[in-house]
């Protein structure tokens, strides 16, 4: 697995977040059990789903709580929203309160590449895209029950979909 | 927190697919992206994918318009943090 560039992930930090998100960061790699399923098929026969953390919410949908956040600065929203294949920046809302949000109302592509991966589907390089994608809150501060809220009711949904891969775009 | 799977990007917050309006950048990254799932063979493996964004740090305005309310609290941690590293 020989690679030239190797991506610092901190590249984009200013200094004094930089050295206060590396002193909880571990330097080794995680040890603990990494659920694993290899690609059972091509890319080309495969239904692809996507997901982001980016705090995407359509316009007829209530927005993520960002202001619960303002006065608990530990607590991040659980929930998620169903984000429909083909959704554009004009549909959306996008709240996050750990990023400039402004790119993503600009170009959804840029973190939920529903254009894209549409031409993916067209020309064969992917077999489909999901109908449904999913957005849920980044900001989740040593909460393990956002997996029983969020992650365990996308699982569902993807099941019932046909959903094989997932590809998750962080923010 | 284990990954079965990571394309890593050296791209700013919020923008891992590349730039707003650029059609082809977002193409090349999510095809590299993509084919992560056929190259990796086993979990937690990472692949860098080889892109460099055009900006530097200071001028990709990817933070927020106002500090984060979890900044704001731990602020003094953050500052004692760049003291000790520098």
């Amino acid at each position: 697995m020989e690679q030239k560039k190797i991506v610092d992930g901190f590249r984009f930090l200013p200094p004094g977040l930089r050295a206060w998100v590396k002193t909880f960061i571990p330097d080794s790699d995680f040890q603990g059990y990494i659920p694993w399923k290899p690609l059972e098929k091509p890319l080309n026969q495969i239904m692809l789903a996507l997901v982001t953390s980016a705090g995407i919410s359509l316009k007829t949908d209530p927005p993520f709580d960002m202001e619960r956040e303002k006065r608990e600065p530990l607590w991040g929203d659980r929930s998620f929203r169903k984000i429909p294949r083909g959704t554009t920046e004009k549909e959306i809302d996008v709240n996050h309160l750990h990023i400039n949000t402004n790119w993503i109302k600009q170009d959804i592509n840029v973190i939920l590449p529903f254009q894209r991966m549409a031409e993916f589907e067209n020309e064969g390089i992917i077999g489909r895209l999901a109908p449904t994608a999913y957005s849920f809150y980044g900001f989740q501060w040593q909460n393990m029950d956002f997996l029983k809220e969020a992650i365990e009711p996308i699982s569902i949904g993807m099941k019932e979909e046909g959903v094989e891969a997932v590809l998750l775009t962080p923010a | 927190m284990g990954i079965p799977r990571t394309a890593a990007i050296e791209y700013p917050y919020g923008r891992p697919v590349g730039q707003v309006g650029d059609r082809e950048g977002q193409r090349k990254v999510l095809r590299e992206a993509l084919s992560v799932f056929e190259k990796a063979k086993k979990p937690g493996e990472v692949y860098h994918l080889p892109f460099t964004w055009p900006e530097e740090p200071k001028k990709t305005d990817w933070q927020p318009p106002e500090m984060s309310p979890l900044i704001k609290y731990y602020l003094e941690d953050i500052k004692k943090a760049r003291q000790q590293a520098s």
